[in-house]
Order: structure tokens, then C-alpha cells, then sequence
């Protein structure tokens, strides 16, 4: 089981997310806000972050940038979950620094799966 | 010189008289020295033969001389009367000779004057009376006419007369019909165009309506002339004598040269006037347009400007001298260069236009724009020697022009105020958009996502009729978030924030990864999903993602509205565009929708609206990404048969 950071403003997903791991039996920590993601996780070290890209104070792809600067964080996988969808997010996501890329809205079914996946270091993106 | 020198008479000179008589001397002489001669040696010698006797011999021989002084008297009064005969003729011949000489001298001094007169006085109100006077005074005439056929009606209408008239000419009354009034020398002449003559007014019969009077202003005889410019008969001119007879074959022969010489100058009159009137014009013309003429000789330097051309900047003809000085003086000095350099290339090259816009300067200060024209006029060699201008004030037209460019500058100012306007209201557009994707999809992705938790029971379990309703919940988030995600596509295309990733990619892969998606749609209703992929098409440089996006939906579209049957897809290469036609067997579409076919909200039935999922959206979307991609969706339908739909998409991107 592992630590999962979910960066997430929006209180409804953010439980949501939360619900759908800790029922997997992960532990999660919560940021409301970029900075404070970045925060935690260079304290806490999670084994998955996931990152909403449009957050109230940071981009999420600064917050990917940060966390990549990180000595310590620079391999822990960084899943942007986002709704964001304009051309070109994907890609800039993982230019930005992240592993994988999970759209909105989320599939219970499938979602789990992907976490898990990523997790174990796989990864279904390859940057372009 | 039109003008011909009449060869004068042949004239017998009084030398030749005296020659005669000096003959006469000689003609009695010498036969009277033959007969004499023969006399003497014969004479003896005949008697002495004749004589019978010697007595009679001696008889004979005392009257022989007697008898030769009367025969030689008698033969020398036969020769004298012969000769003085002979003599008298030749001296009455001579005088008539001499009359005549006089009479046809006379004759041609009328021409040669005339022809002076001609020469020297072109306007026809003042030669004619001339000729005519001349024709009396010098020819010795009685009277002389000229008659000019009036064009409106062909009546001759006297214009000059000399001599004795008394009102003759205006009780002529020429006619043109075939009364007697229309047989007179003057109206024949006119007819015929050929000279006509009267040898005795006395006793001619077409001279019987004019008769009496004639005669009491003592015309004897009349010569009518034809006047004949360009072949036609312009006049006549008719001249009167008091010698019955007077005018013989080479008296008309001469006044038939006269008539001529007066017709030609007629016509140089009348072109003259002809010229005068269309120069008149021109002047009139130029006046008028205020066009400013100005005309430099290349050989002296010499120029010309009209007074319209010193009118355009200001000055009266007298204030401003013609020299190119003056000209030099007066054009703007930026421009000076350009307006010499333009003579100067014209010259040269010879440019078919010369056409230059300058500037002058008014004599109150101000400049005037002059557009000027010119052309070259060469000499015999080739080389030019002059240059005829004309200069048009184009001033006004210059300041609307600039008021123009003022408006333009600010309109384009305005414009592009506008454009700053447009583009930060697009970029305000592009940030709402993004926002509203957010802000729409984020509460939408919590209740498909929570719905999601509790449909599959991860919450805890659920009884039936709570699972159907948490469908229906989720089923309708679902399709609202689809409907957010077209409007929010077809908003940013049209927003011009779509951005393609262009490059090669195989069209038969790509095809075949969306009849895979579409698959399981297609056997649910149980509609044959086929294609065919012909072998000549491999490669295109575009879109693959948007190119998915479009074949999805038209297969799509074609599985949803098709309800038993087939779905097709062909595609092929038609250089420069590949084609990919989905066929169905579906309801098709009436004619008459076809046109609102692409419009976006636009499901054509409204009853199928309900039966058939999809936002409205999706053609408008593939029709506004083919363009984007450079190509285009066409449609073929036929109500109650199905449709067919083809992206034309070429093979490589219009820009490359």
C-alpha cells in the first residue's frame, strides 16, 4: 500500500479521489493548493502524486516543475488528473514533468487500475 | 500652285509681211526676165520660120518690138493684180489674226490676274467680285457673273458680278426643272458641268426667256463656266459680250482654266474655313478645360506657353515672358529635377506616355499640382526637335487625395485600434473558454464520478429501482458533459484556438483504430460494418487525431441513424486529395435539410432528436476541422435510401 498525494482544490473531487484509494487501502495525503502540495510533498516523500493542473494559486505545471527541482522527488511519479482539456495539456503536462495524465471525469473502474499502474513505475504516455 | 500659265497664242508677225511683199517683187521680176529672155532668143528666129517673104519678115520685125511692150505690159498687169490679191487677203488675215491674238491676250491677263487675285485674297467675298471685275475690266467684257448653288435646295444663287447689269441677275429666275427657264447657258453649264456657249443671243433659242433684255444691255454672245471642286459642280460663272461670237474654242478653252482656278480656291476657302472653325474649337476647347499648353523647340530652346498656361499659376499672358527659365523658375525645386529628367528620359527612350505630376509655383505664393502630357515631334533625320505639352491643374484632385489618405490613415488607425480591441477580446474569449471547461466540467466530473462510485456499489449496495435512477443520473451527466465538450470545441475552433499537430501518418492504420472504436456500436444494432482501402493509398501529412475525430463521427453518425443494413467505407486517392466516404443505409436526409446540414444544433428530425443521442454538434465540428486540415466533408443522400459523407482531405497541407 502507499502514500498518495492528491492535489486537488475542488473539495467534492478531492474526496472523491480520497475515497476511491483509502477504500484500495492507500494512505492519502491532501493539498487544496500548489504550494502546499509542493510543501508536503517535499516533506512527507509520497510514492504517487496526483495533480490537478488548473489550481487557485499555482499552475499545476509549475507545481510539476517545483516538485521535479526536488532533489529528492525526482523520481516519484506525478499523474496530472484535470478536466483541462485544450490541445496541446497533455503535452504540456508531461513536458511540465509528469508521468502519466488521467482525464476527468473519473471512471471508478478505471481509475484504480491507472493508479496502480503508475505506482509500479508504468507508464502508458510517452512524452512527445 | 494649282495655278497653270496659259501657253500664250501663236501670233503671225509683221515680219512676215513684210517678207510677203519683198516675194511680190520678185514674183513679178523674175518671170518677166524669163519672158523677155525667151522673147529675145526666140522671137527672130519664129518670124524668120513663120514669114513666107522677106518683105513681110522686115514688116514683122518693125512691130515685134512693139508688140513685145504690150505683151510684157499686159502680162506684168496680170502678175501685179495676182500679187496685190494675194496681198490683200494676207493683210485682212492678219488683222484678224491680230484681234484674235489681242482678244485671247486679253483673256489670259484676265487669268494670270485672277490667279493673283487668288492667291492673294482668300476670302471668296472679296475674290469673287474681283474675278468678275477683272473679267470685265480686263477682258474687255460686258458683264460677269458668279453663281453659287445653295447645297440646301441646288439653286443658283448670284454672289459677284461686274459690268453693265441693270438688274439683269435678279430677273434671271433660273430654274432647275425643264421649263425654258432651265435651258439658259448658265443652267446647262451647271447641269452638265461642261462649258456652254452662246454665239448669238440674237438668234440662240435658249436664250428666248432673257432675249430682249439681253439684248438692250447689249449682250451679243455668252460663255457659262462650270465651277468644279472635288466633282461636283460648286457654281458657274457666266460671262457676257458685246461681240456676237466671241468666244471660240480657245478663248473657253482658257476661261474654262479661269473657272477652274476659281473653283479651286473655292474649295482652299472653304477648307480654309473648315480649319479655321475646328481650330476655333480646339481653342474654344482648350479655353474651356483650362488645359495650359506649352510647346519647346529643342534646336533654339525656344518655348511657348498659352495663356491658359500662365493662367494655372496666376499670371496674364504678358507677365510672364516665354523662356524655359520662366518655366525653371516656376516648378517647385524638388520637383525641378524629376520634370527635366522626364523631357530628358523621354527623349531618350522615347516613352510612349510622357505623363508627370509636379509642382508649380502660383504667382500668390502657393503651389498648384500639374499633371502634364507631352509628345515629341521629330525632323526629317529622326531627331526630336520639339515638344508639344499640356498642363492640367490637378490640384484639387490632389487635396481630395490627401484628405482621402488622411481618412484612410485615420480609418486604418481606427482600424487597427479595433484589431488590438479584437485580439485582447479574443484573448479574454480564449481565457473564458478555458475557465468555463473548468468550471462547467469540475462539478459535472464529481457527480458522473460519484455516481460512478455508487452505481458500482463501492459505497455500499444499491436496490433496483435505486440503480435505474442512479443511471439515468449518470447517463444525463454523461451527455451534458459531451454536449459541454462539442460546444466548447466548436467554440474554439471557431475561436481559432485549435492547434493541429500536422504530420505523415498512415491513413490505413488510422482507419483502421476507428472502425475498431466503432465495432461494438455497430454489431449492437447489428448493422455490417465494412471497409475498403484501395492500394494505392498510403501516406498523409496532416492531423491524425482530428482526421480520427472526423471518420469517427461520420461513422458514428451513420451507425446512429442507420437501423438496419450497412455501413461502408470506401477510401481512395483523387491526387491532390485523398477520399474517405462513409455509405449507410439509413434514413438519409431530404433535399431541402442538406443546406443546414453543417449548421451547428441542427439534428434535422425533431422526432429523431429523441431517439437518437448526440448533442447536434458533431457535423459542425468535422466540417469546420476538414477546412481546418484544408480539405472539405460532402454529402450525398437520398431520403429513405441513406447517405454518404466524404472527407476530402489532402494529401499533404495546402501550405507546404
Amino acid at each position: 500500500m502507499a502514500t498518495i498525494l492528491v492535489i486537488e482544490d475542488n473539495r467534492q473531487n478531492r474526496y472523491l479521489v480520497t475515497f476511491l484509494l483509502e477504500r484500495e487501502g492507500h494512505t492519502v495525503l491532501q493539498a487544496t493548493n500548489g504550494l502546499e502540495g509542493v510543501a508536503l510533498a517535499e516533506e512527507l516523500h509520497p510514492d504517487l502524486i496526483l495533480l490537478d493542473i488548473q489550481l487557485p494559486d499555482i499552475e499545476g505545471y509549475a507545481v510539476a516543475e517545483r516538485l521535479r527541482q526536488a532533489p529528492t522527488l525526482d523520481d516519484t511519479p506525478i499523474v496530472a488528473v484535470t478536466s483541462f482539456a485544450m490541445v496541446g495539456d497533455r503535452e504540456r503536462a508531461l513536458a511540465a514533468g509528469c508521468t502519466g495524465y488521467i482525464e476527468k471525469p473519473i471512471d471508478p473502474m478505471t481509475f484504480l487500475d491507472e493508479v496502480a499502474m503508475h505506482l509500479q513505475g508504468g507508464s502508458q504516455e510517452t512524452p512527445s | 500652285m494649282p495655278f497653270r500659265k496659259p501657253s500664250p497664242p501663236s501670233q503671225t508677225s509683221s515680219a512676215d509681211v513684210e517678207l510677203d511683199g519683198f516675194k511680190t517683187i520678185w514674183r513679178v521680176v523674175v518671170p518677166y526676165t524669163l519672158f523677155s529672155a525667151l522673147w529675145i532668143a526666140l522671137s527672130n528666129r519664129a518670124l524668120a520660120l513663120w514669114a513666107p517673104d522677106a518683105a513681110t519678115l522686115t514688116t514683122w520685125q518693125t512691130f515685134k518690138g512693139w508688140l513685145f511692150v504690150l505683151i510684157s505690159a499686159l502680162f506684168i498687169a496680170w502678175r501685179l493684180r495676182i500679187e496685190f490679191q494675194r496681198r490683200r487677203r494676207a493683210v485682212t488675215a492678219l488683222a484678224a489674226s491680230e484681234r484674235r491674238v489681242q482678244k485671247l491676250n486679253r483673256i489670259y491677263a484676265v487669268l494670270s490676274e485672277v490667279n493673283q487675285t487668288i492667291v492673294r485674297v482668300r476670302n471668296p467675298a472679296e475674290f469673287l467680285p474681283k474675278a468678275c471685275e477683272v473679267a470685265v475690266e480686263v477682258g474687255g467684257l460686258r458683264m460677269a457673273w458668279i453663281g453659287l448653288v445653295d447645297p440646301e435646295n441646288g439653286a443658283v444663287r448670284p454672289v459677284a458680278h461686274a459690268g453693265v447689269t441693270n438688274g439683269y441677275l435678279e430677273q434671271l429666275h433660273i430654274a432647275l426643272d425643264d421649263s425654258p427657264r432651265s435651258k439658259g447657258p448658265t443652267a446647262s453649264a451647271l447641269r452638265s458641268g461642261q462649258p456652254v456657249v452662246v454665239d448669238s443671243v440674237a438668234d440662240d433659242p435658249r436664250m428666248a426667256p432673257w432675249r430682249k433684255y439681253a439684248l438692250e444691255l447689249g449682250y451679243r454672245s455668252i460663255a457659262a463656266l462650270p465651277l468644279i471642286s472635288g466633282g461636283a459642280v460648286r457654281g458657274v460663272i457666266t460671262l457676257y459680250s458685246s461681240e456676237p461670237a466671241f468666244f471660240n474654242a480657245d478663248e473657253v478653252k482658257l476661261l474654262e482654266e479661269l473657272a477652274l482656278d476659281v473653283a479651286f480656291a473655292l474649295e482652299m476657302a472653304d477648307q480654309e474655313k473648315r480649319r479655321a472653325q475646328a481650330e476655333e474649337r480646339l481653342r474654344m476647347a482648350v479655353s474651356a478645360s483650362a488645359v495650359g499648353l506649352w510647346d519647346w523647340d529643342l534646336r533654339t530652346n525656344e518655348v511657348y506657353f498659352s495663356p491658359e498656361w500662365k493662367q494655372q499659376i496666376g499670371y496674364a499672358d504678358h507677365e510672364l515672358e516665354n523662356s524655359l527659365d520662366a518655366w525653371r523658375r516656376c516648378i517647385h525645386p524638388q520637383d525641378l529635377a524629376s520634370v527635366f529628367d522626364a523631357s530628358g528620359s523621354y527623349l531618350v527612350v522615347s516613352e510612349p506616355n510622357y505623363r508627370l505630376e509636379f509642382r508649380m509655383r502660383h504667382k500668390d505664393g502657393s503651389y498648384r499640382w500639374i499633371l502634364a502630357q507631352a509628345a515629341v515631334l521629330f525632323d526629317e533625320c529622326g531627331a526630336p526637335s520639339r515638344i508639344l505639352g499640356a498642363h492640367i491643374d490637378i490640384t484639387p484632385q490632389k487635396m481630395l487625395e490627401a484628405e482621402l489618405e488622411a481618412r484612410v490613415h485615420a480609418r486604418t488607425e481606427e482600424l487597427e485600434a479595433a484589431m488590438e480591441k479584437a485580439q485582447t477580446a479574443d484573448r479574454l474569449k480564449s481565457t473564458f473558454l478555458a475557465t468555463m471547461s473548468h468550471e462547467l466540467r469540475t462539478p459535472l466530473n464529481s457527480i458522473i464520478g460519484f455516481t460512478g462510485v455508487l452505481l458500482q456499489e463501492l459505497a455500499g449496495p444499491l436496490n433496483e429501482e435505486q440503480k435505474k435512477q442512479l443511471g439515468m443520473v449518470y447517463e444525463s451527466a454523461r451527455h451534458l458533459l459531451a454536449l459541454i465538450n462539442d460546444v466548447l470545441d466548436i467554440s474554439k475552433i471557431e475561436a481559432g484556438q485549435i492547434e493541429l499537430k500536422i504530420a505523415p501518418f498512415d491513413v490505413r492504420s488510422a482507419i483502421e483504430a476507428v472502425l475498431r472504436s466503432m465495432m461494438p456500436a455497430a454489431q449492437r444494432k447489428g448493422i455490417a460494418l465494412s471497409a475498403i482501402v484501395d492500394e494505392n493509398v498510403s501516406e498523409v501529412i496532416s492531423d491524425r487525431r482530428r482526421v480520427e475525430q472526423i471518420l469517427l463521427n461520420l461513422l458514428s453518425n451513420a451507425v446512429k441513424f442507420t437501423e438496419r443494413g450497412s455501413v461502408h467505407l470506401h477510401c481512395r486517392v483523387e491526387a491532390p486529395m485523398v477520399l474517405i466516404s462513409v455509405q449507410d443505409t439509413g434514413v438519409g436526409i431530404r433535399e431541402e435539410d442538406l443546406g443546414r446540414l453543417f449548421r451547428p444544433f441542427q439534428q434535422l428530425d425533431e422526432g429523431l432528436t429523441r431517439r437518437h443521442e448526440g448533442t447536434g454538434l458533431g457535423l459542425a465540428i468535422c466540417a469546420n476541422l476538414a477546412r481546418l486540415l484544408g480539405g472539405y466533408i460532402s454529402v450525398e443522400s437520398k431520403w429513405g435510401v441513406g447517405s454518404t459523407f466524404t472527407l476530402h482531405l489532402p494529401l499533404r497541407p495546402p501550405t507546404s
